[in-house]
C-alpha cells in the first residue's frame, strides 16, 4: 500500500508538473507571499497568521484542481473500469489520493513557513509544525470533499474557481462583514486560524478539537450524502459511452 | 488571409470553447475577485484596512503574476490546439495571436488599476484640498465651479494632516493587532465606522 501509495503521490506531480502555466502561477503566487511575509510582518505571531493563509491560498488551488482531474481522468484514460471493479475500494482510493495532492503541495505549503522562520527563528516549535500539520490534513479534506462534489458537475472546471473563492473568502475570513468569524469556523481553515490566533493552551486545545470535529464531520456528511450519486454518475457515464466527463 | 484573422479565429474559438458565460466570468469577476483576495490576504491578516490607494499601491505587485498567468495559459492553449506549426511557418503571426488574447485576458484588471488610480489621485487631490482649503478660505480665494466647499480640519481630530482615501474598505481585521503595530494600523478608521458610528467597530 505504502508503494502504491508512493506511485500516486508521483502521478499527481506529473499531472500537476504538465500544465506549465499552473506551474508558473503557483511558483510565482509562492515566491511573492514568502517575500512580501518576509518583509512586512512584524511580530512573530503575525508572521504564523501570514504564513498560514499564504500557505492555505496557494494550495488551495493546487487540490481543487487535483479533486477535479480525480474522477475525470479515470474516464480520459480508460480505467474507470479498473477502479470501480479493483481490489481497493474507491472510497479509499480517493482518500490516498487526496494525500497525495496534499503531499506534492508541500513547497507551496513549507515555502511561507520558512520565510517566517527565517524572519522569526522563534517561531520554530511544536506550535508552527502543528499548524503546517494542521494544513495538510485540512488540505487532504479538502481534496476528498471537493472530489465528491466536483464529479457531479459536467464541467467541473467552471466550478473550480469559484468553489476556490467561496472557500478562501468565508474560510479564512477574508471578506469582513459582521460575524464573519463566526462564519469562517464552519470551515476547517477557520479553526487554524483561530489555533494560530489563540493565546492559551486551552484556547488552541479548544481550536484543534474544533478543526477535527469540523473537518470529520464535513467529510462524513458529503460522503454521507454524495456517494451515491459519485457512483450512480460513473455508471450512467459508462453506460453512455461518455469518455471525457 | 488578413494578418489578424489567426489572433482573431484564436479567440473566437476559445469563447465557443469555454462558452460565452464562462469565459465573461473567467475574465471579469474573477479576475477582480482574485486581485481583491490576493491583496485582502496579507493587509487584513496585518490589521490594516484595505482601501483604495492602499489597493493601487499593491496592484504593481499582481501586474507581472497577471500578464504571465495570461500570456503563459493562452500560449499552452494554442499549442495543445496545434498552432505550432502555423507559428513556425509565419512566426510573425505569433506576436499579433499573442498580443490579441493576452490583451482581452487582462483587459479588466487593467481597466480595475487605471479606476483605482484614478480614484486614488483624487483622493489625493480632495486630501491636499482640505489641508490647504482653510487658508484658501481665509483668504478669500476663488473656488472652482462646483468645488465642494472644503471643511475646516478638526483640530482635535486625530486624522488631521493624514491622507484621506475615498473608497470604502473592503475588509475589517479581526485577528489579534500586532503589539508594536504595523505600518498604517489605525491610520484610517473603517468606512463602516465612518459611516456607522463606533457601534460597529471591533
Amino acid at each position: 500500500m505504502f508503494k502504491f501509495a508512493l506511485f500516486l503521490i508521483r502521478v499527481q506531480w506529473i499531472d500537476r508538473l504538465a500544465t506549465s502555466s499552473f506551474l508558473i502561477g503557483i511558483t510565482i503566487q509562492t515566491a511573492l507571499l514568502a517575500l512580501a511575509l518576509y518583509q512586512t510582518a512584524q511580530t512573530p505571531a503575525e508572521a504564523l497568521v501570514l504564513a498560514a493563509r499564504a500557505a492555505l491560498m496557494t494550495c488551495t488551488a493546487i487540490v481543487l484542481l487535483s479533486a477535479m482531474s480525480s474522477v475525470q481522468n479515470e474516464f480520459r484514460y480508460g480505467t474507470i473500469e479498473k477502479v470501480v471493479l479493483g481490489a481497493v475500494p474507491i472510497s479509499t482510493l480517493l482518500l490516498i489520493r487526496s494525500a497525495a495532492s496534499a503531499v506534492v503541495s508541500s513547497p507551496a505549503i513549507v515555502v511561507p513557513f520558512l520565510a517566517a522562520y527565517a524572519r522569526f527563528p522563534g517561531l520554530v516549535g511544536p506550535r508552527s509544525l502543528l499548524v503546517i500539520l494542521m494544513a495538510y490534513v485540512s488540505l487532504m479534506a479538502v481534496c476528498y470533499q471537493s472530489t465528491l462534489v466536483l464529479c457531479q458537475f459536467k464541467a467541473p472546471i467552471g466550478v473550480v474557481a469559484w468553489l476556490r473563492l467561496g472557500l478562501l473568502f468565508i474560510g479564512l475570513s477574508v471578506l469582513p462583514f459582521a460575524g464573519s468569524e463566526l462564519v469562517s469556523l464552519v470551515l476547517p481553515t477557520g479553526w487554524i486560524l483561530r489555533f494560530v490566533a489563540a493565546t492559551g493552551p486551552q484556547a488552541a486545545a479548544v481550536a484543534f478539537a474544533g478543526f477535527l470535529a469540523v473537518t470529520a464531520a464535513w467529510t462524513g456528511l458529503l460522503w454521507k450524502a454524495l456517494s451515491g450519486r459519485m457512483m450512480s454518475r460513473i455508471e450512467e457515464s459508462l453506460t453512455d459511452g461518455a469518455e471525457t466527463r | 488571409m488578413n494578418r489578424w484573422m489567426l489572433a482573431t479565429l484564436v479567440l473566437r474559438n476559445r469563447v465557443r470553447q469555454e462558452g460565452l458565460t464562462e469565459y465573461l466570468l473567467r475574465i471579469g469577476p474573477l479576475s477582480i475577485l482574485n486581485v481583491l483576495l490576493l491583496a485582502a490576504m496579507f493587509t487584513t491578516a496585518k490589521g490594516t484596512s484595505l482601501d483604495v490607494g492602499l489597493l493601487a499601491a499593491q496592484y504593481v505587485y499582481f501586474v507581472p503574476l497577471l500578464a504571465l498567468s495570461a500570456a503563459v495559459g493562452t500560449w499552452e492553449e494554442e499549442l495543445f490546439a496545434g498552432l505550432g506549426e502555423r507559428y513556425l511557418l509565419r512566426p510573425s503571426w505569433l506576436w499579433r495571436t499573442r498580443f490579441v488574447t493576452a490583451t482581452v485576458e487582462c483587459v479588466v484588471p487593467a481597466v480595475f488599476f487605471v479606476v483605482l488610480i484614478a480614484l486614488s489621485s483624487g483622493a489625493d487631490r480632495w486630501a491636499q484640498c482640505q489641508s490647504t482649503g482653510a487658508a484658501v478660505v481665509q483668504s478669500g480665494a476663488r473656488r472652482p465651479t462646483g468645488a465642494r466647499a472644503p471643511s475646516a480640519p478638526s483640530s482635535t481630530s486625530p486624522r488631521t494632516g493624514e491622507r484621506r482615501r475615498r473608497g470604502g474598505d473592503l475588509t475589517r481585521r479581526w485577528y489579534p493587532r500586532p503589539a508594536q503595530g504595523g505600518p498604517g494600523v489605525g491610520r484610517v478608521r473603517p468606512y463602516a465606522a465612518r459611516r456607522s458610528g463606533p457601534a460597529l467597530r471591533r
